[in-house]
């Protein structure tokens, strides 16, 4: 919409579109939610000042003025041109009343635009023919592209190349996407892709002991999850956009409270690109957010961290028993460590799933409730060692989050589960069966050269981006 | 759509024992819509949370309130509370999958342990006490308090039949203003009604180009529908019924007002219309602006909404390590371990407590 009709960027709030196969229902909040967006934007739009103030002052230009208002903004808005239905209802409304200002009856068009019902539903028609797989529109095409990459509607460019035919190719596809990544509005992919696949942001419900205020003081979840952004941003923006950098680059952005838990001098500026050292940092593994979020009020948790790993970086399910017990401490001999406490843990009933989570997250035991780097618990040394059952099913030891994190990162089944969640975050669904050839390929490639930009370049030139499947037939008779 | 209120029972609290009863039944009122609000506080480990803060306690027959729900001193008779509910579902789960097995606008659960989820709480209340539920979920993923914090847009809601329902949250205070309040006529202000002369003329133009803007708007929506594939065709039809009932509210509120909200003698007051430019809704400004007054106005005539609490505690089994020794020390007996662990248990629990008569607000 700012795009759109040049309106403040105070407006530029996300709204959420249905796309094609959600299985959502539209409720009455969304429909209240547009219908205070149309008068939103029409209060502001014709305000003092605002961009369509004035937009048709003389009545003998009103209709040319209307028509190109349709012709660009209208377009936009509806990510394709209006149908001769649609135009005729815009102009009669644009007519309906002289008492009214020409501001004000454009107003009408636009509420009529953002309350449409094409504004809403990202829509992919079947073909006249009900085929169940069906080739798309230009337009179509373009939309699919501009909420992949950008998470808006496409622009004046992407729809003159729909128009003029040229995303149904392959080639055409990839020079519309050579300039969208270029753009800003990219940043939103990568932003969404690896919230949803890490939720950094969780570290800011996480809550310390007091004993942890000196590092856990107020604000520094905003930056650790500031850190994270930046820290994705750089390695999906780097030539090489390495989905192994995730877990091995030691390059991090840092403040003041940040440079805390990390045991550095705070920075001069307030922010600053350090490098961390090898011995005990290592990708996101030991970046604070993840080992925050992942811990209980006073100490780091080798089980939230282990399962977190296996679910999100392994796309692992396990299965908990009905009724967890406590990691005691009751024992005769009081153990001293969380790694003591899990190894009484890992009774036969527990073992299953434990030797996979614990085989992880005591890598990161060298990590407190905030992060920072401990070689000691209760006096006793800290080693880091686990081991790791890789996709043979060998048995393999590590030390420390060096040494896991380059397991992880050189993973094929890391890589693969990545392309699940790439997948998710990309098109909200998972793979039709029409896509699912293409999907493989595309995971082969992935597992070759990690390159996390070339995964999203390969799947906007593959055969079945540019077609839609449907589970049933198409429109009414 | 009907209404019932009922009020906070000093049984209620007790262990497997009745929680709400109903308080009265008025009738005579014609029937409006009205909104059925549950507000979530969890995790009650921390200072905040603690049950003190929001459970409120009954001194000779009446509800006093605690300090987090000051707010509402006045509206006691109207508001349900449902206590002593644990969080645990039938086969295990940690807090996180149970808090999201009870209510609409947290994550859908049944995934990570493959466990069927309870129908969402309020849900299930709100069409025990003869309520439709349209759910209006109010959490956005950032947003989310730590018990839902695997909560993700859009949300979700658990029907009794087993369907669920994604619902888009409202993080915005406008729209959510506008969710409430558009279209609501407080008593002793005057109804906008067609006047004279030529700002009528103009007035008249205005509401005929609305009018317009909803036939249009309508009609699209319905070649739209006709026009996907018919797995898609659901989502136009639930959009063309949410559109109906906004035209009914927009159009009600410029041209055709509710003649009953005449009848009202006093103020309702409704909160200030907020700026759409703050990215969270603030508590200050519902509990502020929500005054006791409403109160009066649901003894005499139809107002807007009705309230439930809906508190939850459980059993945090994650904390039970040493890192928070004196976990349990803060919960009175009172909050412990009712367990939902079905929906024929849950059943069981409102049979005994819900009255079988219904009656108009």
């Amino acid at each position: 919409l700012t795009d759109t009709l040049a309106l403040p960027a105070s407006l530029a709030k996300p709204f959420a579109v249905f796309l094609p196969g959600d299985v959502s229902l539209s409720s009455n909040a969304i429909v209240d939610a547009q219908w205070t967006l149309a008068e939103s934007i029409a209060a502001q739009a014709f305000a003092d000042g605002g961009p369509l103030k004035g937009k048709c002052p003389t009545a003998n230009e009103e209709d040319l003025c209307l028509e190109t208002f349709l012709q660009t903004s209208g377009a936009l808005l509806l990510r394709r041109p209006l149908t001769d239905a649609e135009r005729t209802k815009a102009r009669a409304l644009f007519k309906s009343s002289s008492l009214m200002s020409s501001d004000e009856r454009l107003s009408f068009v636009l509420r009529y635009l953002v309350l449409s019902p094409s504004f809403l539903h990202v829509v992919e028609k079947p073909s006249a023919a009900n085929q169940t797989v069906t080739p798309l529109s230009g337009y179509e095409l373009a939309t699919r592209l501009s909420l992949l990459l950008w998470d808006a509607s496409p622009d004046a460019m992407l729809l003159a190349a729909a128009a003029a035919g040229e995303l149904a190719s392959p080639e055409g596809r990839s020079a519309q996407f050579r300039r969208m990544v270029a753009s800003p509005k990219h940043d939103r992919f990568q932003k969404r892709l690896f919230e949803t696949w890490l939720h950094y942001q969780d570290i800011r419900s996480a809550v310390k002991h007091e004993r942890y205020a000196e590092f856990f003081q107020p604000g520094v979840a905003d930056a650790m999850v500031v850190e994270a952004e930046a820290f994705f941003q750089r390695v999906y923006e780097a030539p090489s956009s390495s989905f192994a950098s995730l877990f091995t680059s030691r390059e991090t952005q840092i403040d003041a409270s940040l440079a805390k838990i990390y045991g550095l001098p705070a920075p001069a500026q307030p922010k600053a690109v350090v490098t961390l050292p090898s011995e005990t940092r290592s990708g996101f593994l030991s970046q604070p957010w993840f080992l925050a979020s992942k811990a209980t009020q006073l100490e780091g948790s080798a089980v939230f961290r282990g399962l977190f790993l296996i679910e999100k970086v392994f796309c692992i399910k396990l299965t908990a028993p009905a009724d967890i017990p406590p990691l005691s401490d009751t024992d005769a001999q009081a153990p001293r460590t969380q790694r003591e406490r899990l190894a009484i843990h890992r009774k036969p009933a527990c073992a299953g799933c434990h030797t996979q989570i614990d085989g992880i997250g005591l890598g990161l035991e060298n990590f407190d409730t905030v992060g920072r780097f401990q070689t000691h618990e209760n006096g006793v040394l800290l080693t880091g060692e686990g081991e790791w059952t890789d996709e043979s099913g060998n048995r393999r030891s590590y030390r420390g989050v060096g040494e896991l994190a380059s397991l992880i990162a050189a993973s094929s089944p890391a890589r693969r589960c990545f392309m699940t969640h790439w997948f998710d975050a990309a098109t909200h669904r998972k793979p039709t069966r029409n896509e699912s050839a293409d999907f493989e390929t595309n995971v082969e490639a992935f597992l070759n050269d990690g390159n996390m930009k070339q995964l999203v370049e390969r799947y906007a030139r593959s055969a079945s981006f540019a077609t839609r499947q449907f589970h049933t037939s198409g429109a009414k008779p | 759509m009907k209404r019932r209120t009922f009020v906070f029972s000093p049984v209620a609290l007790g262990l497997f024992s009745p929680f709400i009863r109903a308080l009265e039944a008025r009738a005579n009122v014609l029937e409006r819509d009205s909104y059925f609000i549950t507000m979530h506080k969890a995790q009650h480990l921390y200072t905040n949370n603690n049950p003190a803060h929001f459970v409120p306690k009954m001194e000779g027959g009446r509800m006093v309130l605690p300090p987090d729900l000051i707010a509402f001193e006045g509206l006691q008779a109207f508001l349900t509370f449902v206590v002593g509910l644990d969080l645990k579902v039938n086969g295990g789960g940690d807090w996180h999958d149970c808090a999201r097995s009870l209510f609409t606008g947290s994550a859908n659960a049944g995934g990570r342990f493959g466990k069927p989820s309870n129908e969402s709480i309020e849900a299930y209340v709100a069409a025990k006490i003869g309520l439709t539920s349209g759910p209006l979920a109010i959490n956005p993923y950032h947003l989310a308090d730590a018990s839902t914090s695997d909560a993700y847009q859009p949300c979700w809601m658990r029907q009794a039949s087993g369907a669920i329902v994604k619902v888009t949250p409202v993080a915005d205070p406008l729209t959510l203003w506008n969710r409430l309040f558009a279209g609501f006529q407080p008593s002793g202000s005057t109804p906008t009604s067609p006047g004279s002369g030529a700002q009528n003329s103009v007035e008249a133009a205005r509401f005929a180009a609305r009018q317009s803007l909803f036939d249009s708007v309508r009609d699209d929506i319905q070649v739209l529908r006709d026009q996907v594939a018919s797995e898609h065709r659901q989502q136009l039809q639930a959009h063309l019924d949410g559109f109906r009932e906004l035209e009914k509210r927009v159009i009600g509120a410029n041209g055709k007002p509710n003649p009953t909200m005449q009848d009202m003698n006093r103020v309702c007051a409704v909160p200030n219309q907020p700026s759409s430019a703050s990215s969270r809704l603030s508590p200050a400004h519902w509990s502020t602006s929500f005054s006791p007054e409403c109160a009066a106005i649901e003894r005499r005539a139809p107002c807007r909404f009705s309230l439930a609490m809906v508190t939850t505690s459980g059993s945090f089994q994650v904390d039970g390590g040493p890192s928070l020794p004196t976990r349990h020390a803060a919960l009175p007996a009172t909050t412990s371990s009712t367990r939902i662990s079905s929906r024929t248990t849950a059943d069981s629990l409102f049979k005994s407590t819900m009255p079988s008569r219904r009656s108009k607000c």
